[in-house]
């Protein structure tokens, strides 16, 4: 384990719906091509959650990029990446995440994904299976058809309030998920994210709500460590064990939403025991 | 024409920009532009379309703001000119036109009086000079911002967004636009402070090349005509705008051009 951090910075790749917009780290220099690294280690790409952007990744990311490249992006639509021309398929969002793989001259990579991202984990690798080599995903959740009408319903395109009341309800709902630890300072880092391009935000979820996630991850033969931390997924999660091939679910239950900044040394070490043993 | 972003390294760090390049190559200057406390640089989305048209059109998140990151302590006014020179430099820009909107016109001010012969002409969205009591009372209005437990912080921002917004500005122009007032508000006070601690009145008369200031009808349009008689160049001027206030870059944004473009290119016939 790797407890030094290294700087994150920021550029941008040219994909298929526009620009995409990276959070980068790792032991090579900063805006040059990216091989693997000069330590041997695949690079980890990180793809995040409904709405929010790479910005979640940011602690983590300098900690990973100590021995590999770590690479963030923002999925289209969010952060600062140009969105779509229409709503998109995840199996849309990871066609570009292959473009910044060829963009970045990356062969072959590990994969990280927290709920939307990790379907586009996902429908990644069973796009690319030679470019992907294990999944790493926060939550894999598993909707029933009920749950899909409530969640489809919750997270759709949000109403604009004259009074700000619907800006106040979006942050006390982040209140409520955040997890033991997490702070209203650091929920604030995050927040101003999920209230970009409110006429399209909606399309993460829209995406994420059409993915049949328990017929896809079926498929997908790499290995999967799938974390589980005590947030709004937990039970949805759990659904996955017995659907993968060759994965496991850890449940952490004293973790829950913004533990990639809490907790980063501790889940870097999960991730690192995961994606460097001796698993293929 | 399409909006590019792309990244300069500055003294603090990495500077975000949004920009638009003419089709054609281009002979008039590059207009830069310099955003509002808090906000960014996507203030300017649909204003660097338009004058993207004819020339390059550049917008910069203020360090701190937007996506550039920030300076490690509050910063003075002088420090973002500098950083803002740091972005010409690293566009390779030898000479251009500024634009500043409220703290983005400060910058603009102070960055002319650091390289004034790289600096042609400004547009300054409003110039206020507040009277002693005046200044005592904005700086009590925006200091550090305390997080609330039911978003009530958020909906007052909101609220004050829509209050100053000009009349047909709807609720979806203002959230297009409203993600970057609530960015980082642990230091997003800090261009306020740098604004309200920057001496205009002393600035301005410093100033040798023409300004147009346009004054909208906004939170400080009564604070803007004490700046008349301290401007210096013949060609300088106050342009009243009664009726518009914020948003007005987005919904009168060819009607702000017909007036900023013969100011910065006097000699060519509008088009």
């Amino acid at each position: 384990m790797t407890a030094a951090s290294v700087p994150v910075s920021r550029r941008y790749v040219d994909g298929r719906f526009g620009q995409i917009h990276l959070r980068v780290a790792g032991p090579v220099r900063e805006n040059e091509p990216t091989p693997p690294s000069a330590t041997g280690l695949l690079p980890l790409l990180c793809f995040h959650m409904s709405p929010n952007c790479g910005r979640i990744y940011e602690t983590i990311a300098g900690a990973m990029g100590a021995d590999r490249l770590c690479v963030a992006p923002d999925t289209p639509g969010f952060g600062e990446s140009d969105p779509p021309p229409s709503a998109p398929a995840i199996e849309d969002y990871a066609a570009a995440m292959i473009d910044v793989m060829d963009a970045l001259e990356i062969e072959r990579a590990d994969v990280m994904g927290y709920h939307t991202g990790s379907e586009t984990c996902v429908a990644l690798a069973l796009a690319a299976p030679e470019r992907v080599r294990k999944l790493v995903l926060t939550s894999a959740p598993i909707f029933t058809d009920e749950e899909l009408v409530w969640f489809r319903d919750h997270y759709g395109k949000p109403e604009l309030s004259a009074d700000g009341s619907h800006v106040a309800e979006k942050w006390r709902g982040f209140l409520t998920w955040a997890g033991p630890g997490w702070t209203k300072e650091h929920v604030a880092v995050q927040f101003a994210d999920a209230l970009r391009r409110p006429d399209i935000s909606w399309w993460g979820h829209a995406a994420a709500f059409a993915f049949p996630m328990g017929e896809k991850i079926k498929h997908v033969t790499q290995p999967i460590l799938v974390l589980n931390p005590n947030d709004d997924l937990v039970e949805h999660t759990r659904r996955a064990d017995g659907l993968m091939q060759n994965g496991r679910i850890e449940d952490l239950p004293d973790w829950g939403h913004g533990y990639l900044d809490i907790h980063t040394e501790a889940a870097a070490a999960l991730v690192r025991a995961f994606l460097d043993g001796d698993q293929p | 024409m399409r909006v590019r972003k792309a990244y300069v390294q500055g003294r603090f760090g990495q500077m975000h920009v949004r920009m638009v390049r003419p089709q054609a190559a281009a002979d008039k200057r590059p207009l830069v532009c310099f955003h509002m406390s808090p906000y960014s640089s996507i203030i300017y989305e649909r204003w660097l379309e338009e004058m993207g048209r004819d020339r390059l059109a550049v917008a910069v998140d203020t360090p701190g703001f937007g996506e550039s990151d920030p300076t490690d302590t509050p910063p003075a006014i002088t420090d973002y000119a500098h950083a803002m020179i740091d972005v010409l430099d690293g566009l390779g820009l030898e000479s251009a036109d500024l634009m500043g909107y409220h703290t983005g016109s400060k910058i603009a001010l102070e960055t002319v009086l650091l390289i004034p012969d790289r600096i042609h002409r400004i547009v300054m969205v409003s110039a206020p000079l507040w009277t002693e009591q005046e200044l005592a009372e904005v700086k009590a209005l925006y200091g550090p911002e305390p997080l609330s437990d039911d978003g009530s912080h958020l909906a007052g921002w909101w609220q004050s967004a829509v209050r100053w917004s000009m009349d047909g500005r709807t609720l979806e122009d203002i959230g297009r636009v409203f993600w970057a007032r609530t960015l980082n508000p642990a230091i997003s006070w800090w261009g306020h402070a740098a604004a309200f601690a920057y001496d205009s009145a002393g600035a301005i008369p410093k100033v040798q090349q023409p300004i147009l200031i346009l004054n909208p009808e906004d939170d400080v349009w009564q604070r803007t005509p004490r700046a008349k008689d301290l401007l210096v160049h013949a060609d300088s001027r106050i342009h009243d705008l009664p009726g518009w206030s914020h948003g007005f870059l987005d919904l009168k944004t060819v009607e702000t051009a017909a007036i900023v473009r013969p100011f910065l290119d006097p000699g060519v016939d509008a088009d």
